[in-house]
């Protein structure tokens, strides 16, 4: 038994101890992890429906405004249509402070083989895209070929499967990452897709718009702003000139909901952060007590001839093994519950919740093992060098 | 030179205490100078409170001197560094501290290796460990734990604890306070022995029985050496 041994040996001499300050560590690694994996899930649920709206102005048709919930479909891809003439595109380009435009598709399916829910279709033109695309690249690369779709998460069937909407036949090239949104039950294709969907409901007598010829409408126009120009000018100078059509401020329309999810995800930070503040408080009282308590021990090495460097290695050592444990243990657990209750947690919520990549995941591992593996330590290392300020003779009286 | 291995010259050490209407300095240890030689065992005598412990301390290294200077086998211990001092404590001093100084998580031939082993190869010193304790008449308690042990026989490991590594200078306070007349007469041969072999010895102590075995006592009073013989 020699100095390099003897934090083992301490820790299984004093089991329950050990075992108490395991946990205690284990729950701060539990609360860091679990924490930012929470935190970090409701900020990536607001912004991909940020990234939804990447238009800064959405322009819909004036009968739209009041006839549909325009919010959920255009934002939430909730099943529904309108539709309005495609010169509407190039007049809306026109107007002063439009930097660059995008017409955008929308067919509600009645039933297809993959759902039993409507399925919301959102066509986009792959040409002049910026809102969509960007999104859908996140998982399929290529441009999107005529009757390929990309689909919602909810959407049955693997990339490579059929589906057939409408009588047409297409095909799933890409499935999309979760939104915690209904988009999450919307399907993507082109705006030539799109229109042959709509013919292909035409043919079987079910469309609303018998009488319009699918190459000459579209549903909404995405507009970003050119840099310099006040959105909500744009928006009330297209609402003065342009009769048949309603511009809305992308932003204004979602406030409500983006305004929601960043206050809670804002709160929950908060909570967070003073969990772990808390713990870590707990955890450098309960190292420093256990310093405290040990103080004739560590004075007893002293008088043997330990130097300050070994004594310090000793209690640092011994604490870092007891750190480990429970850092280990705390992620472990944590990932545990957020892979088995992480669904759970986002009905609940009813927030948009995306649980973050397997490396982001690894980095809050690592995070949450770093902090823990910090706090009890760093206690320990000042115990012993607090103790080091005073005659290890002084201590000795100490009974 | 002579064969002086510690010399204690003019060290003073002051506390600041409070009593119940003033406070003030006061010296528990006051311009003391000694010195130990080789092959000598010095017993240290004094009322409860003259400063036996804290001079003892003090050559130990473990209590700083407020004025004065120590110095033990040829080395000023304030002029050494930490890790020199505690060298110098390990390999050099085998101290009996006052009081209860057994560690608890160490079984008792455990904490008798345990300064050995700080600082040199494990070679063999199990048989030492054991032998010492068996001088010591605890040789059948090597592998208990100290919560095990009475007094007695916490203070005997002690004392096998502070020979492990042949010290040239033995510093033992009160190794026989909680022991019958036969362990003291033991404890008080090993320490003779040591003395023999080589070492400096000092022992505090209130036995009149170590007279015997002293080479020199010291009496001290209120901090000072008052009498020497
Ligand atoms: N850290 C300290 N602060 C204040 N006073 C102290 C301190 N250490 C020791 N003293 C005082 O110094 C005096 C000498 O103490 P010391 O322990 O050296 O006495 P002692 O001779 O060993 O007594 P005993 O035989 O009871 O062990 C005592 O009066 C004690 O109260
Ligand atoms: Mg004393």
């Amino acid at each position: 038994m020699d100095l390099r041994k003897l934090p083992a040996n301490n820790l299984k001499r004093n089991a329950g101890r050990t075992v108490l300050l395991v946990v205690l560590v284990a729950l701060l690694s539990f609360m860091v992890f679990g924490g930012s994996v929470v935190v970090t899930s409701l900020q990536n649920g607001l912004s991909s429906l940020e990234a939804r709206l990447g238009a800064d102005i959405i322009v819909v048709p004036r009968t739209a405004k009041s006839t549909t919930d325009l919010e959920s479909i255009v934002l939430e891809g909730t099943p529904g249509y309108f539709y309005m003439d495609d010169a509407i595109v190039d007049k809306v380009a026109a107007r002063n402070g439009v930097e660059r435009v995008s017409p955008q598709y929308y067919l509600a399916t009645v039933k297809a083989g993959c759902c039993s829910m409507p399925v919301q279709v959102v066509g986009i033109d792959p040409e002049t895209d910026f809102s969509i695309e960007p999104w859908i690249a996140r998982s399929y690369s290529r441009d999107l070929g005529i009757h390929d779709i990309v689909a919602g998460c909810n959407i049955t069937g693997a990339p490579g499967s059929k589906i057939l909407f409408y009588g047409v036949e297409c095909t799933i090239v890409s499935k999309l990452d979760e939104t915690g949104t209904s988009l999450d039950n919307a399907v993507f294709c082109s705006s030539d897709t799109l229109k042959d969907l709509i013919r292909g409901s035409q043919k079987q007598g079910i469309s609303v718009l018998a009488d319009n010829d699918p190459d000459s409408i579209v549903s909404t126009v995405q507009v970003k702003v050119a840099d310099g120009h006040n959105v909500s000018d744009v928006v009330d100078d297209i609402n003065l000139h342009m009769r048949d059509v309603w511009a809305v401020q992308s932003r204004a329309m979602t406030s409500g909901v983006a305004d929601s999810i960043a206050g809670a995800s804002t709160v929950i930070g908060v909570l967070f952060a003073s969990l772990w503040v808390l713990a870590a408080v707990v955890l450098v009282v309960a190292f420093t007590m256990m310093g405290k308590q040990r103080r004739r021990e560590f004075a007893v090495l002293r008088v043997l001839g330990a130097s300050r460097r070994a004594l310090s290695g000793v209690v640092v050592k011994e604490s870092l093994i007891v750190s480990a444990m429970g850092a280990l243990l705390g992620v472990i657990v944590a990932a545990g519950a957020v892979h088995a209750f992480g669904g759970t947690i986002e009905s609940a919520l009813g927030l948009p919740f995306l649980i973050p990549e397997v490396g982001q995941l690894a980095v809050f591992a690592l995070l949450a093992f770093v902090v823990a593996m910090i706090a009890g330590p760093a206690a320990s290392a000042t115990s012993a060098m607090r103790l080091s300020r005073v005659d290890i003779g002084q201590i000795l009286r100490e009974e | 030179m002579d064969a002086s291995i510690v010399r204690v010259e003019d060290v003073t050490k002051r506390y600041f205490r409070k009593s119940r209407d003033s406070a003030q300095n006061f010296d528990a240890v006051s311009k003391v100078s000694m010195s130990l030689r080789k092959g000598e065992l010095v017993e240290l005598v004094g009322r409860s409170g003259s400063g036996k412990s804290t001079l003892l301390n003090m050559i130990a290294g473990l209590v700083m001197p407020t004025e004065g200077s120590v110095s033990v086998c040829g080395e000023r211990l304030q002029l050494l560094d930490d890790a020199g001092l505690s060298r110098l404590r390990n390999e050099r001093i085998g101290i009996v501290p006052q009081g209860q100084t057994a560690l608890f998580n160490l079984t008792v031939v455990d904490n008798v290796k345990l300064p050995y082993l700080m600082y040199r190869p494990d070679d063999g010193i199990e048989g030492r460990a054991l032998e010492l304790l068996g001088m010591l008449g605890i040789d059948d308690l090597a592998e208990c734990y100290p919560a095990e042990l009475s007094g007695g026989e916490l203070r005997r490991m002690s004392i096998a604890r502070a020979l492990a590594c042949n010290p040239d200078v033995i510093l033992a306070d009160e190794p026989t306070g909680d022991l019958d007349d036969e362990n003291t007469r033991a404890v008080l041969g090993i320490l003779k022995d040591a003395a023999a072999s080589g070492a400096a010895v000092l022992v505090v102590t209130h036995e009149q029985a170590a007279a015997e075995y002293a080479d020199r006592i010291l009496r001290m009073d209120a901090g000072r050496i008052v009498e020497e013989g």
